[in-house]
């Protein structure tokens, strides 16, 4: 088993399918994860504990990304934000603020590669600040 | 006694009582028979032997019997009588005699015998009684007719007038008859009416006139018969009726009055009476149907107009009936073009409500409809791309898991079968998310990148890009127009649509083949226009798959094939503000054709092509038919040639060419295209060789396969222009088919 290396990821996603692959496959890279489904619980979880990158879904339930976006930014403002979405291109306020975006499906290795772009690298590969 | 026997014997006497054709007989003085003839024995029944000794009175009818007594013993007396009695026949049937008594007087001078003549009147009676029936019910006839009816003499008095004709002169028969009409009307002899009377009096010719009558205070029509007594009048009140006419040509002179507002308008605007005959045509519909209004105006519009008479008929049905029609109609116009017209018809009423005419207004929506199957293909593009882009959306949630899974499982698996299964799982994903990620793309037609663009350029790339990925058996030909003005748009998308119509053409041609793309300047009404030609030589299309191709997930691939290739290039074409349509011949091949907006600022400052318009030859007013259903090509090519001195005629489809051909219509040259959906340039040219072979067929041909160049030569196309031309050299080509096929 890996060691984590660079703190835990946050996911925020309402596909509970979703949200239990990309857990898996973090901590399969050897970090560790905790999922939310909700913009109130992405609140608790961003007020209980500091992470060390948010992966969040355009398109939740009851809230908007920009609205999800202001919290994060208010809650952790030195957390870094990837935006996932099932459509091909970011969306304006993606392009913006200069988010990094993944759209779906997501392999293994793409997930991998997005990560180490964030400094969290492999536990037993290259270390990086 | 013996002086009557003594006359009897004379030979004279013998004569006129035997030879009377009347019924003549001698009494004695007490009025007994003492002979008659075999007039009285036919007319009375009774035998001569029953006669002798008999007295009159069974012969006479009961009601008369005093009468006849009475004038007997008159003539007895020494005087002659005459006189009308009722007889009775040995039968019981009634005659009715006239009767001559004459007394005989004997030498002493006393009457000794009466002689008796009696004249059967009875069919002279009852032909008078009839006579008399008839005159009572020839009045009384002529007195019940709503028209005047007047008998004059030839001494100008009136004989006979029924009782109209005494309401209109506000007479009665006792003032009128014998009256003279000179009298009764003292103006009449200085009007047309008694000029009418004079014709027909002296010339025996039936005159009429019509006019305002001061004696009567009407308008009234006067007929005149010439009779054997003199004239028979007949008179009409016609004041209603020439109210109605007056107010008809008060309003024709308001309509009239308005023309010069009406010929202001765009519309076609016409009226035609309820015989469908046209009494007003502005000048919108003479630019509509090329009639002018001299032409238009008496002519019926159901022979002028419609190419569906039947469907002009119901609909004219209509109006009459509800008092307004709208709807779309097909009519031919002077030239022989079929337009669609767009029409708006209501019933015109008098003052009293009463119909009198159909007013048209009608507009050509001929481009219009066409435009409407583009738009609502567009439309359903539209939301079908809205309902895909959901559905990707959704699908590329659901593949995440799966993907992510298969590959988790992967990093811990040994079991080399089991990793397979993973493997396909996970291919099987890549490959849904592409068809996913080409539905999401077409559905959205992916905001780009906009600039202008150098299409030269952008082409130079598709064909090198192409060159790998062409089989080699494919030739592939590049032809840019110099000077081609460059378009605003997202290059990448654009590269995208011509590789995909370039891949496609690949695959029209499995066994090789030649791809041809052509850029041209081009333009249609509203602007300036770049053309793009993907074509190639391979198994064309019939009808109905060439109608489908643009539509999303239509394939002709089998496996492997989204069906969405097209519908997005359509989709990026469009966003574009251009068109992407096809021409196809199956067997042939098919040609893809952009059609892209040139941006503004390239266009207008550099002319693709200096004018060198000096040096063309010119028409010399020939007749040119332009077979070709690409608006923008027909259009272009009509405007060129009619700048340069021809006339020119436009079909959409060989089968309108040839419409147009037998209706009879001049044509020099037909123009015609090689491609078009409905009846090609090769069927229209053996049409034109067979049935009217004097016409020159010109044909414009972008397909460089061999085999329809063959086909159109042997179907009688005289000359051949290779597409894309230019303007010279449709020109110089048009001079030299007229030219030589004069000569030939």
């Amino acid at each position: 088993m890996l060691e984590p290396t660079g703190g835990s990821v946050l996911i925020a996603d309402d596909d509970s399918l979703v949200r239990m692959v990309l857990r898996m496959g973090i901590e399969n890279l050897g970090h560790q994860a905790v999922s939310v489904g909700t913009f109130e619980e992405l609140g608790t979880a961003l007020s209980e504990q500091a992470f060390a990158l948010c992966i969040m879904d355009v398109s939740m339930p009851c809230s908007s990304l920009e609205d999800r976006l202001d919290q994060t930014s208010r809650l952790a403002p030195e957390m870094p934000v990837m935006v996932l979405s099932g459509y091909s291109e970011a969306p304006e306020t993606v392009r913006e603020q200069g988010l990094r975006f993944l759209s779906k499906p997501i392999s293994l290795d793409e997930l991998g590669v997005a990560l180490a772009g964030f400094g969290m690298g492999f536990a037993g590969g290259a270390e990086t600040a | 006694m013996s002086t009557i026997s003594a006359a009897m014997e004379r030979e004279g006497f013998q004569a006129l009582f035997f030879g009377n054709p009347d019924a003549t007989f001698v009494f004695d003085t007490s009025g007994t028979f003492i002979h008659c003839n075999d007039q009285l024995i036919e007319l009375s029944g009774y035998s001569r032997d029953e006669l002798h000794n008999m007295t009159f009175d069974p012969l006479v009818h009961p009601d008369y019997l005093e009468e006849t007594v009475r004038q007997f013993a008159r003539c007895a007396m020494g005087e002659n009588c005459r006189y009308l009695i009722r007889a009775v026949t040995k039968y019981g049937d009634p005659l009715d005699v006239d009767i001559t008594n004459i007394p005989v007087r004997g030498t002493d001078g006393t009457v000794v015998a009466v002689i008796g003549i009696a004249r059967d009147i009875s069919a002279i009676l009852a032909a008078e009684a009839a006579r008399l029936r008839m005159k009572g019910e020839l009045h009384s006839t002529l007195n019940q007719m709503a028209i005047g009816i007047g008998f004059v003499d030839r001494q100008w008095r009136f004989t006979f007038l029924n009782d109209m004709a005494l309401r209109f002169l506000q007479s009665d028969l006792v003032t009128a008859i014998g009256a003279s009409l000179l009298d009764l009307l003292p103006g009449v002899s200085e009007t047309d009416f008694g000029a009418a009377c004079r014709q027909a009096m002296h010339e025996s010719r039936i005159a009429t006139a019509r006019a305002f009558s001061e004696d009567l205070q009407k308008w009234v029509e006067l007929t005149a018969f010439p009779t054997a007594e003199g004239i028979v009048l007949h008179v009409t009140d016609v004041s209603e009726d020439q109210r109605t006419k007056l107010k008809l040509e008060q309003n024709a002179e308001r309509i009239r009055s308005q023309a010069a507002l009406l010929d202001a308008s765009q519309e076609a605007i016409y009226l035609r009476d309820l015989d469908g005959r046209i009494t007003y045509w502005n000048k919108g519909a003479a630019q509509l149907f090329g009639w002018n209004d001299d032409e238009a105006v008496g002519e019926h519009a159901r022979e002028l107009l419609p190419v569906n008479p039947e469907a002009f008929r119901t609909a004219t049905e209509h109006v009459l009936r509800v008092g307004d029609w709208d709807g779309e109609v097909e009519m031919y116009t002077r030239d022989g073009r079929i337009v669609i017209v767009g029409c708006r018809w209501q019933l015109v009423r008098d003052d009293d409500g009463k119909a009198t005419a159909i007013f048209a207004v009608d507009s050509d929506i001929t481009e219009w409809k066409r435009g409407e199957d583009k738009r609502n293909r567009a439309q359903r593009l539209e939301s079908l791309g809205t309902l895909a882009g959901g559905i990707a959306h959704d699908l590329n949630n659901v593949l995440t898991p799966i993907l992510m899974s298969a590959q988790l499982l992967a990093t811990s698996e040994t079991n080399d079968s089991r990793l397979a299964l993973l493997g396909s799982i996970e291919s099987g994903v890549t490959r849904g998310a592409d068809m996913v990620q080409q539905v999401l793309s077409f559905a959205r037609g992916e905001e780009g990148v906009v600039s202008v663009l150098d299409i030269a350029a952008l082409l130079a790339q598709v064909q090198e890009f192409s060159r790998d990925s062409l089989p080699k058996a494919i030739r592939f030909d590049l032809t840019v127009q110099t000077g081609l003005w460059p378009v605003r748009g997202d290059s990448t998308q654009l590269f995208q649509v011509l590789m995909n119509l370039i891949t496609n053409a690949g695959d029209a041609m499995p066994g090789g083949g030649q791809l041809t793309i052509r850029a041209m300047n081009g333009a249609d009404k509203a602007s300036n226009r770049v053309i793009l030609e993907v074509e190639d030589s391979g198994y064309g299309m019939d009808a109905e798959t060439a109608s489908k191709v643009f539509d999303p997930f239509f394939t002709t691939k089998g496996l492997g094939g989204t069906g969405l290739g097209l519908a997005t290039s359509s989709t990026i074409i469009r966003g574009h503000g251009g068109d992407l349509d096809v021409y196809t011949v199956p067997g042939l091949g098919s040609r893809f054709r952009i059609s892209l907006p040139a941006a503004e600022e390239g266009a207008g400052a550099e002319p693709a092509e200096p004018p060198v318009q000096d040096a063309l030859p010119p028409g010399k007013g020939e007749r040119i038919l332009v077979v070709d259903d690409e608006a923008t090509i027909r259009e272009i090519a009509c405007q060129t040639l009619e700048a340069n001195g021809y006339q020119t005629l436009a079909a959409e489809h060989g089968r309108e060419a040839i419409e147009i051909a037998d209706r009879g219509t001049k044509i020099d040259l037909v123009f015609t295209d090689m491609m078009m959906p409905e009846m090609d340039g090769a069927e229209t040219a053996a049409y034109f060789m067979a049935k009217h072979p004097n016409i020159a067929v010109m044909a414009a041909s972008g397909l460089n396969a061999n085999g329809g160049v063959a086909r159109a030569a042997h179907s009688g196309v005289t000359s051949f222009l290779s597409k894309p031309y230019t303007t010279s050299e449709l020109l110089v080509s048009v001079r030299e088919t007229l030219d030589t096929w004069g000569k030939a």
